[in-house]
């Protein structure tokens, strides 16, 4: 149960946190390749195109590496992904600007610099999760839609909250360091929880 | 998995009281009806949903109107008389031009936003030897603005269809200079926010020669004009202000001596005997500006921090 709650909070936190930087990307792009329809084409689908890649690494690592403490890293690199973001993105679209392409494509591949990396690691979480919770296959679509029921709900409450309140009240950067930092705590959470409680399954034998 | 079963009705239920709370669709009224009444006398001539507003084009006697449609309200862009296209129908139009009260004899004007291109034209008819850029973000306007409002480019007026600030961004690597940039972008009754903060005045005055001065359009009706006024008082020393009631013309400028009240309104005399004007010039300067009042304390913006999505809502009394 322990470990249940900590797998499907720090889902939540990691879903929260993805949908916050979607939000935070539009922002953080405006200035620099204008606010219309292809600043966020871009970015959606750039982190479409992340967490898809995200998904199906995560999936082959969750298969080799069947440890919290894989998906604990993933989190905490993806955290770590965020800093360099926060302080250097005024500087990386202002060099991308200055190519002088098109709106479109320099709002791509501003977005694409800035979100690949952070975003595919956070889209590694699902499925990984689902690895370190399932020990019989009939549960795995079970947990499979829990989990991605809950990382969607925190997506959408962090996507509203960001949107509504937060970027009306913190700077970007802020919003960027805290959120890098709420990472780092889910790992250490998430970690802690596992530790904190070993299930049957495990006592008997996978 | 006890707790998701709450947690996804909880959130579900929040989206439903957002939508409902929406006074667009809130009142079950339908909008066609109830927002978007045309007058009896106005005909419509265009509308089309463009790449960043409702874009349309009507007419009422002889003043035909560019308006961008926000929130259920149809906003006036831009304006001419077909009968006399220097008679200027939009007040502010007639406050811009107190620019040249400061600079009469520029070389090279910037546009940032054109609407139907009413003043760059007038520009261009009398000042017929400056160099007048455009920098529109909308295909559909630019197109609006040759159909119907009988804008016609040459090699002393251009327009780069862009965002305003990815063009000047790129004017600026090419160091192109400008002695007024007029900044007249809006969205429907507001300005972008990234056309207001501080990062962005810093680039107008990367695009302005020394003595260059920045015109722009403010709404002193709304809680983020103060912001604007202090992200000015910010990037300029020096700062003058025409009219107040709905549009506030500031212009601002990084000279060492700024023209007095007097040597602006001999200006304003000497271009109007020179240019003819259907607008009192000289009257313009003389009224200065009414109200546009504002604390002088407080956060500017920056892209950073740039609220004015919940400020240009609020109306300050």
């Amino acid at each position: 149960m322990v470990r249940t709650i900590g797998v499907g909070s720090s889902v939540f936190a990691c879903g929260w946190i993805l949908m916050g930087l979607e939000i935070v990307g539009g922002r953080m792009l405006t200035p620099y390749f204008g606010g219309g329809t292809w600043v966020w084409g871009s970015i959606i689908s750039l982190f479409l195109a992340a967490l898809s890649l995200g998904y199906f690494f995560g999936g082959l690592l969750s298969r080799r590496f069947p440890q919290v403490w894989a998906l604990a890293g993933i989190i905490v690199l993806a955290g770590a992904a965020l800093v360099p973001v926060a302080l250097a993105y005024p500087l990386v679209n202002e060099r991308i600007a200055e190519i002088g392409i098109h709106e479109r494509w320099g709002s791509l591949l501003a977005a694409t610099t800035l979100f690949l990396l952070p975003s595919m690691l956070l889209g590694m979480v699902s499925p990984y999760s689902v690895r370190l919770v399932t020990h019989r296959v009939e549960d795995v679509g079970s947990h499979a839609g829990s989990l991605y029921a809950i990382s969607t709900v925190g997506s959408c409450l962090g996507c509203l909250v960001t949107s509504f309140e937060l970027i009306l009240r913190f700077g970007i950067r802020q919003i960027l360091l805290y959120s890098s930092a709420a990472l780092l705590l889910t790992a250490v959470w998430l970690a802690g929880t596992w530790l904190l409680a070993v299930p049957r399954a495990e006592r008997t034998g996978p | 998995m006890k707790y998701l079963r709450p947690l996804a009705f909880l959130s579900v239920a929040y989206v439903v009281v957002l939508v409902v709370r929406d006074p667009c669709n809130g009142d079950g009224t339908s909008p066609s009806v109830r927002w978007f009444g045309n007058s009896p006398t106005e005909q419509v001539l265009f509308e089309k949903e463009g790449l960043s507003h409702f874009v349309r084009v009507t007419q009422s006697g002889t003043v035909r109107r560019l308006q961008f449609r926000r929130a259920g309200e149809d906003f006036d862009e831009s304006a001419i008389d077909v009968r006399d296209r220097w008679q200027f129908p939009l007040q502010y139009y007639r406050l811009m031009l107190a620019a040249f009260a400061h600079d009469t004899e520029p070389t090279s004007v910037l546009f940032i936003g054109m609407g139907g291109g009413t003043l760059p034209m007038a520009i261009h008819h009398y000042f017929p030897a400056v160099r007048v850029d455009c920098v529109e973000v909308d295909p559909d306007i630019v197109g609006v603005a040759r159909e119907y409002f009988g804008f016609r480019e040459d090699d002393r007026l251009k327009v780069y269809q862009r965002d305003g600030r990815m063009q000047m961004r790129l004017f600026a690597r090419d160091k192109k200079q400008y002695d007024v940039v007029f900044l007249d972008a809006f969205s429907g009754g507001f300005i972008p926010y990234h056309l207001t903060t501080q990062e962005f005045l810093e680039l107008v005055k990367r695009l302005l020669v020394p003595d260059g001065i920045v015109v722009s359009n403010l709404r002193p009706g709304f809680a983020s004009y103060a912001y604007q006024r202090r992200t000015y008082d910010g990037a300029f020393r020096n700062h003058a202000t025409y009219g107040g009631e709905g549009n506030l013309i500031l212009i601002s400028d990084n000279r060492t001596t700024p023209p007095t009240m007097a040597q602006r309104l001999a200006n304003a005399e000497r271009l109007q005997k020179e240019k003819r004007f259907t607008v009192d010039l000289p009257a313009v300067v003389r009224a200065g500006a009414t109200g546009g009042y504002y604390d002088r304390k407080g956060p500017i913006l920056t892209d950073d921090f740039a609220p004015t999505d919940v400020l240009r809502e609020i109306p300050v009394d």
